[in-house]
């Protein structure tokens, strides 16, 4: 019974990785509506439906699977630290949301791993993106970090946050998540 | 869309093609180190000559690459740019006195909605995005006439355009370097050499062969995933829905209707893939077989050698620069 219960979980996380793979996609070919770039994505959706399933370890373990996967998709190296930054960890952290899961699965639970994972996510390219400026734009004193973490990141990651939170309601209302595993 | 690739490997027969994933994976990271050791541009160039050699001797199109650099080429411009207009160190070279008057705010606004018309037909994207900003540079240049809002001056200092080279083939180099490794290692061959390189990890927990297993479902199932995503939304085309049209409210209802099926799915598919991975007597966590494995052969250890002198070699320079 374990050894089967650990199989899907296996074949689930793969599964919702690929879908959160998909989404990315989906949301690349749609033109960014904002000034400074960065595209309204919903792939966090799936890791924090993993983090809800399952636990905040199995979310940061699938965060950093899909973190892999869009390096091979879209990788975007500047800098080492830099890349781990903007791939492994950010996508990471967003597992985290796990830690809000509980016997209860209330939706208020969800909704705040989703707040979670994403400003912790937010926080993550905003730090990656000092490294950019610092190291390729000379900037120093404030300016990097109203650039990194207002003009750039915090738009589109709010707006990512915002949607994943509506979406995100509106199925846990329909059951699609909690439908359990046997 | 429906054939998609996941990364950007090449098939080909050069010497980088032959090495273990592991070797080029730790390579990439030393590397990158080594090239933000350096830090005159006599010592990039002479890097840039050696990712250049390594492309000829790997039998790599440099074409390829150079593809490669495209989703990178606005970063690049922009790094390029910033650090011309914006690094004041050294000696003045150029200095422009500019002005912002009504006339040429208009004209330059004309030529906007101008350069936006035309770059929707999807041609010449980047010679037109070049032509417009030649044509605001004139404008502020070259209309001046009163009332006069505001002049600034542009100013190119010496050192704006040693940086703007350093940084750029800084970039360059960089860019190259994960290229070169995702053009010549298949995306599963990546995964097994990450696999091992992550074993250490299993001392805080984490299973790297769990982390392998999952990669490689996700890659196998993304191009079903994508077509079937592809589908539902001509379903919803044909009844008259539009993903790239109408309010928020329209778009959330779409996106409902698209992920509704997709995670139901998912969810159905994930059992049918345990069942038959159970039926097949796969025990989480035990030891598997693989078809191909990984081995370290003596390529490798030579690979690993020179790498490893790169890395000395930048550490003298910085040392001694």
């Amino acid at each position: 019974m374990t050894n089967r219960f650990e199989i899907r979980k296996l074949t689930e996380i793969a599964l919702l990785i690929a879908i959160a793979f998909v989404l990315d996609l989906i949301a690349s070919i749609i033109p960014s509506p904002f000034l400074y770039g960065g595209s309204i994505s919903l792939a966090m959706l799936p890791i924090f439906v993993i983090g809800l399933r399952f636990d905040w370890k199995v979310g940061v373990l699938s965060g950093l699977a899909l973190g892999f996967l869009s390096t091979l998709n879209n990788p975007y190296i500047i800098h080492p630290i830099q890349y781990l930054l903007d791939y492994p960890i950010a996508y990471g952290v967003v597992g985290l949301s796990g830690v809000f899961k509980d016997q209860t699965n209330r939706l208020g639970r969800f909704l705040a791993g989703i707040v979670l994972g994403s400003f912790l996510r937010y926080l993550a390219h905003g730090f990656s993106g000092i490294i950019f400026f610092s190291e390729y734009a000379l900037m120093e004193g404030k300016d990097p970090w109203v650039y990194s973490f207002i003009l750039y990141n915090l738009p589109y990651m709010a707006a990512s946050m915002a949607f994943c939170l509506i979406v995100g309601s509106i199925l846990w209302q329909r059951k699609l998540f909690q439908k359990n595993l046997h | 869309m429906k054939n998609i690739v996941i990364g950007q490997y090449v098939p080909g027969d050069g010497f980088l093609y032959r090495l273990d994933p592991r070797t080029k994976l730790i390579a990439v990271i030393i590397l990158m180190v080594a090239v933000f050791l350096l830090e005159t541009i006599i010592e990039l160039v002479v890097a840039f000559g050696l990712v250049i050699l390594l492309l000829i001797a790997g039998k790599i199109s440099i074409v390829r690459v150079a593809k490669g650099l495209k989703p990178l080429f606005v970063l690049l411009l922009f790094t390029f740019f910033f650090q011309i207009l914006f690094n004041k160190e050294g000696t003045l070279l150029v200095e422009e006195i500019l002005s912002l008057n009504p006339a040429n705010l208009g004209l330059g606004l004309l030529l906007t909605v101008l350069w936006r018309l035309l770059a929707r037909f999807g041609k010449f994207k980047t010679i037109l995005l070049f032509l417009w900003i030649a044509g605001i540079y004139c404008l502020l240049r070259y209309v001046a006439i009163a009332p006069q809002w505001t002049t600034f001056s542009l100013q190119i200092h010496e050192k704006g355009i040693e940086m703007s080279v350093f940084v750029v083939i800084r970039l360059l180099i960089i860019i190259s370097l994960s290229t070169i490794m995702t053009l010549t290692t298949k995306p599963t061959d990546l995964t097994q050499g990450l696999e091992k390189l992550m074993r250490p990890l299993k001392v805080i927990g984490i299973k790297s062969d769990d982390f392998a297993l999952i990669i490689s479902i996700s890659l196998r199932y993304i191009p079903t995933i994508l077509d079937e995503a592809n589908k539902i939304m001509a379903a919803q085309a044909s009844r008259g829905a539009d993903f790239s049209e109408g309010g928020l409210k329209e778009k959330i209802k779409q996106v409902i209707s698209l992920l509704v099926p997709m995670f139901i799915i998912a969810f159905k598919r994930s059992e049918e893939l345990a069942d038959a991975m159970e039926s097949r007597n796969f025990v989480p966590g035990k030891k598997r077989t693989r078809i191909h494995e990984l081995s370290f052969g003596w390529k490798d250890a030579v690979t690993s050698v020179v790498i490893l002198l790169c890395l000395a070699a930048s550490i003298t320079l910085k040392v001694i620069g």
